[in-house]
């Protein structure tokens, strides 16, 4: 499943960069709360994204609207359709 | 059926735990007091010698943590080592791990007394005594203060020549496992390219854990780790999040933790 691929490299991106345990990766684990980042991991976890999935990042801003690792999933998705989408109208 | 019992199952005995807590609380209140009294000379003194007040705090406090880690020393021992290694003149970022509040005293045994603590928010406001301490001695408060504002404060701290003093997990642990690393002191280091010091503690939740009021006597070993360069890691995607993880990864080794 290419959802499930793409679970596994956010989550070992995430958890590589941040040393987070890989019992704390699960889609409910809330971002400040339960894996403690604070605002300066959220910006490094544009590059962190960015690198995994070897893409620009441009709604910056949306980020910020992120509570969860399922928030994050969501917006890689989309991310990817919008790359997608790009590269087909290309 | 009667187990045999063992020194390290019975822990301290009863009177050497009462003893230890008289001797240390006793001379927390003694020593606490006396600054508090000897403040205003102090102050002066520092006038008269041409420090700024932040110095003459920084100063102050650095003798007054250093005069009762001594006190305490029958019950709670202290060994250091590489302590030679931020010595004056030199400024560093010294990140130490967190297991209870005897940690702030132990930043007496560094050489260099002219130390600028990173703090969060809460001490600054709740501790009756340090909070006015902290201010007078010009601490960079990491919480709701802008991280321009901290990156330009640590600057002219280290361009004066301090050392920088950080816990990078933040807070506490409650169960001497070392904690995730924050980044900020690690960006601070980046930054301003200055290098970053270990500074290893064993035995301090031990000896007064988290959310205890009981000394437990016992060695306390203070471990300062040479210095790694933030250029090392420019060439990273993220060069502050490579030196976080380097750092940590001396921590753990030294702790014996291994990974996680």
């Amino acid at each position: 499943m290419m959802d499930e691929r793409i679970w596994g490299t956010v989550t070992r991106a995430l958890a590589e960069e941040f040393e987070l345990k890989p019992e704390q990766m699960v889609p409910e684990a809330r971002i400040k709360e339960d894996l403690g980042l604070d605002s300066l991991d959220m910006v490094d976890m544009v590059i962190v994204l960015e690198t995994a999935f070897d893409f620009k990042i441009q709604d910056k801003a949306a980020l910020k609207e992120i509570q969860t690792l399922a928030d994050v999933m969501e917006f890689i998705l989309i991310t990817i359709e919008q790359e997608n989408g790009q590269a087909a109208n290309a | 059926m009667v187990r045999p019992r063992t020194p390290e199952a019975d822990g301290p005995s009863s009177i050497r735990l009462v003893a230890a807590n008289l001797w240390c609380w006793g001379w927390l209140l003694l020593a606490s007091a006396a600054s508090l009294f000897l403040a205003p000379f102090w102050f002066l003194t520092g006038r008269i010698r041409g420090w700024s007040v932040a110095r003459t705090a920084r100063e102050g406090t650095w003798h007054y943590a250093r005069l009762y880690l001594r006190l305490i020393e029958p019950f709670v021992p202290l060994r250091v080592s590489g302590t030679e290694l931020v010595r004056p003149g030199s400024p560093a970022i010294v990140a130490a791990n967190h297991q209870s509040w005897l940690d702030l005293y132990l930043m007496s045994r560094i050489e260099d007394h002219n130390i600028c603590v990173l703090v969060r928010a809460w001490p600054f406001r709740r501790l009756f005594f340090f909070g006015p301490l902290m201010r007078l001695a010009d601490y960079i408060e990491t919480e709701g203060t802008g991280a321009e504002s901290i990156l330009k404060q640590a600057g002219k701290e280290l361009g004066a020549g301090a050392v920088l003093l950080g816990f990078p997990e933040g807070t506490r642990s409650r169960d001497g496992r070392l904690g995730r690393f924050h980044s900020g002191i690690f960006k601070l280091a980046t930054e301003l390219n200055s290098p970053v010091a270990p500074m290893i503690i064993k035995g301090s939740g031990r000896v007064m854990p988290k959310g205890s009021f009981v000394f437990r006597p016992g060695p306390i070993e203070l471990e300062m780790g040479p210095r790694l360069d933030p250029g090392l890691f420019a060439g990273e995607a993220i060069p502050h999040g490579a030196l976080r993880r380097q750092v940590r990864r001396r921590f753990l080794s030294a702790l014996d933790q291994g990974r996680k």
